[in-house]
């Protein structure tokens, strides 16, 4: 009996060991369960993107050489921003991609290479030229874009702007700023007597077209929202006046008949209303003009130098420079008028003022201990910080991002003039603007439409 | 006569049952022996001996429990790779190649062996080895073990009991072969002598410190460098100056050479701008700095599976 019950009792403990034995690998094989680490970071690098760009290809010598050019434009402009770092060519292990197959990711992966580019460029039947371009994650190894663009050849430019952006947006997660133009004052003449011209170009310096005859002192040229008008004073006739002069069409309209000087205009982000400053006596103050109405609407009332005025992105608020409390600081104020407060309270004077098209900071130029200065700060006057400096800078204007300011710096000297640079938000990307002749007062478009 | 019958036939049932016993069972002493000391005993055979030297005795005497632990470690070491990542990739490469023709080699091979490993637990092997310990089982204690317990005494276990089942889990990972889990029991058995013994004598107390720090700190030390290293690597994109609220989530496997398994997968990405392009950068910096190769071997099963999550707000004065 005794032993039965041990056998039994033996054979029970095996069945239900085995039994459990299953039953735990089961719920083993079932339910996956196990510990996941869970990291956190929050470190990382500000490196510009190492990024492979192969010429485009192209059937035929032509649109072989349109491809060879774009991808340039697209290279350069990249570089310039200081965020992307193009990959010498001929480090490429895969030198001939086709446009219509998957590239060797191995390959671009063992340069190193975070993106590719390749595209193609093809000469339509009437004359047009069309520009495919695919933008691959190298590390996905998968296809992050695949756009096509057609144009006119004379207009072929654009497309290796408006792909940069494409390339710019997807891989920095912002909105681009390469499709732009510069607005500027084309200087040139003996420094006693400059001769003045309106000029414009796109944002990369090509292009160049005068839009004045420099006849006339021009100033402080301002683009409209679509980019397709311009504001600015000129001292037309003797007097100094704001104009809005139309660049598609070369007409040119006075901003309203005043008794005294008109200057500093600026577009309201909507375009409808110009906000500028009108001299009334020794003073200044700052005025808004509804461009369909023409209704004038008076912001500011004060015995000082009420001038450099500058919207929101929102069109609510708006930045300007006074001497109310006697030397040139920074105030802001609602889009009515009311609301005035000092935001800067550095050392030195700060004028020129320009609100970011983000609406996050305000550039500004100080002057204090005998230099220039350019530097940002958030609208409430905090986070103040000077991005470049030297012996005259002024007069910045935002990329339409937000992210790079361009601004002209005065070299002293017999043989000096004013020059062009950008600079971007970190202050360690600073690059000369290409120009023909010495230049000044740049402003910078919005994106093209 | 009635006598001899029924003598007869208590006779017979009694010698069919025996045969059934001895024939269809395994030898009685087979079950009877609790089968635990194979898990206590690895994990001392590993490197902390000491740590488990209390929870072995116990569990040798009280019940055969062990056996099924040492299978559920095995099944989970297997299990975990294996089932859930595998699928993952899977999926991902199916998803590639429609959209772009070849798909890339990386995630297929290594989901194979992973299966691979799962079905070697067979129970024959465990049988004999259970054998083969009950044999050596009762021996007394070698002059090794002492030795043993001086490095990484009983304490771990009240306090922290985790350790040492992960670094079982680690080894067997590694070594899924019959004959080593086989070599690894005998080494159990004399090693089990000796823990019973030290844990009479109540010498274990230094193994706690040891044990339990050690992992702790390796993982510390190598977690603080798996940061660096992915943090060098993560350029952080432009658009995420804005960075509150920019969160990337990754999930991803390593194998014990500090290599990723399979393509990182997004979990989850936050809704952001730059996200897209956050998302896109932060995976580039986990393929391109592997091998994770510091990370130490002896606690993969720790970091075998992570989840990372990249938050750059805190470096937002990047502007």
């Amino acid at each position: 009996m005794k032993l039965e019950t041990v056998k039994t009792s033996g054979l029970s403990l095996a069945i239900l060991q085995r039994a459990m034995a299953a039953v735990l690998i089961w719920i083993g094989l079932v339910l996956p369960a196990h510990a996941v680490l869970e990291v956190d970071i929050n470190q990382g690098q500000v490196d510009p993107i190492a990024i492979a760009l192969p010429n485009f290809g192209g059937a035929d010598p032509q649109s072989q050489k349109y491809g060879v050019d774009i991808t340039t434009i697209i290279g350069n402009n990249l570089e310039r921003s200081g965020l992307f770092r193009p990959l010498p060519q001929n480090s490429y292990l895969q030198q001939v991609v086709d446009f219509n197959a998957q590239p060797r990711f191995v390959d671009w992966q063992t340069i190193q290479a975070r993106a590719l580019v390749t595209g193609q460029a093809v000469i339509l039947g009437d004359g047009r030229i069309r520009a495919d371009f695919r933008l691959w994650d190298v590390y996905g190894q998968s296809q992050i874009l695949g756009l096509q663009f057609v144009t006119t050849q004379k207009n072929w430019r654009r497309i290796g702007h408006l792909i940069s952006d494409a390339i710019y947006k997807a891989m920095t997660g912002e909105e681009g700023y390469f499709d732009s133009r510069i607005v500027y004052i084309a200087e040139s003449g003996p420094k006693n007597k400059r001769k003045k011209v309106l000029t414009i170009m796109d944002q990369d310096g090509f292009n160049t077209r005068e839009l004045t005859n420099g006849n006339d002192l021009v100033l402080t040229p301002r683009f409209s929202p679509t980019s397709q008008e311009i504001t600015y004073m000129s001292f037309a006739g003797g007097r100094p006046r704001v104009y809005l002069y139309n660049i598609d069409t070369r007409q040119r309209e006075v901003v309203g008949e005043f008794p005294n000087m008109s200057f500093s205009p600026r577009f309201s982000p909507d375009g409808q209303k110009v906000i500028m400053s009108l001299q009334e006596g020794g003073n200044s103050n700052i005025y808004e003009m509804d461009l369909r109405t023409r209704r004038l609407r008076q912001l500011t009332n004060t015995a000082a130098i009420d001038t450099a005025p500058s919207y929101s992105q929102d069109g609510r608020r708006i930045v300007f420079e006074s001497d109310r409390d006697g030397g040139q600081q920074i105030y802001v104020m609602n889009a009515d008028g009311s609301g005035q407060q000092r935001i800067s309270f550095g050392k030195g004077r700060y004028s020129t003022p320009v609100w970011s098209p983000r609406g996050d900071n305000i550039a500004f130029t100080r002057f204090g201990g005998g230099r220039f200065s350019i530097g940002v700060m958030r609208p409430d006057g905090s986070g103040e910080r000077i991005l470049t400096e030297g012996f005259h800078n002024e007069g910045p204007t935002w990329s339409p991002n937000g992210r790079v300011i361009m601004f002209f710096r005065e070299s002293g000297g017999e043989n000096g003039g004013a020059k062009m640079f950008s600079v971007d938000l970190t202050g360690y990307n600073e690059r000369p603007v290409p120009t023909p002749s010495f230049a000044s007062d740049p402003a910078w478009s919005p994106l093209l439409r | 006569m009635r006598i001899n019958w029924s003598l007869l036939t208590s006779f017979a049932v009694h010698a069919a049952i025996l045969l059934m016993a001895i024939v269809v069972l395994p030898s009685p002493d087979e079950h009877n022996i609790p089968a635990p000391p194979p898990i206590a005993v690895n994990i001392e055979d590993f490197q902390d001996v000491a740590k488990r030297a209390n929870q072995t005795t116990e569990e040798v005497k009280k019940k055969p429990e062990p056996q099924d632990k040492p299978k559920v470690q095995k099944v989970e070491k297997k299990i975990d790779r294996p089932s859930p990542k595998p699928a993952k990739e899977i999926k991902q490469a199916a998803r590639e190649p429609q959209a772009q023709p070849e798909p890339e080699p990386k995630p297929e091979p290594k989901p194979e062996p992973k299966q691979a490993e799962p079905t070697p637990p067979d129970p024959t092997p465990l049988e004999e080895l259970i054998k083969k310990t009950e044999e050596v089982a009762p021996e007394p204690k070698p002059v090794e073990e002492p030795k043993k317990a001086e490095r990484k005494p009983v304490p771990k276990p009240r306090i922290k009991p985790k350790p040492p089942k992960k670094i079982v889990k680690k080894k067997k990972q590694e070594e899924f072969k019959v004959d080593d889990i086989a070599a690894l029991l005998n080494k159990t058995d004399e090693e089990k002598a000796a823990p019973s013994d030290q844990t009479d004598t109540g010498t274990p107390l230094q193994g706690l410190q040891n044990l339990s720090g050690e992992d702790r700190q390796v993982t510390a030390t190598a977690l603080d460098w798996l940061r660096q290293r992915v943090g060098q690597c993560w350029s952080i994109p432009a658009g995420a100056r804005d960075a509150a609220g920019l969160i990337v989530t990754l999930r991803f496997q390593l194998d014990i050479n500090g290599n990723l398994t399979a393509q990182p997968l997004v979990e989850q990405v936050t809704n952001h701008p730059a996200a897209q392009a956050a998302a896109r950068s932060a995976l580039a910096a986990l393929i391109q700095c592997q091998p994770y190769d510091r990370m130490p071997k002896e606690t993969h099963s720790l970091w075998a599976d992570i989840r990372m999550k990249f938050d750059p707000s805190v470096m937002v004065g990047l502007n």
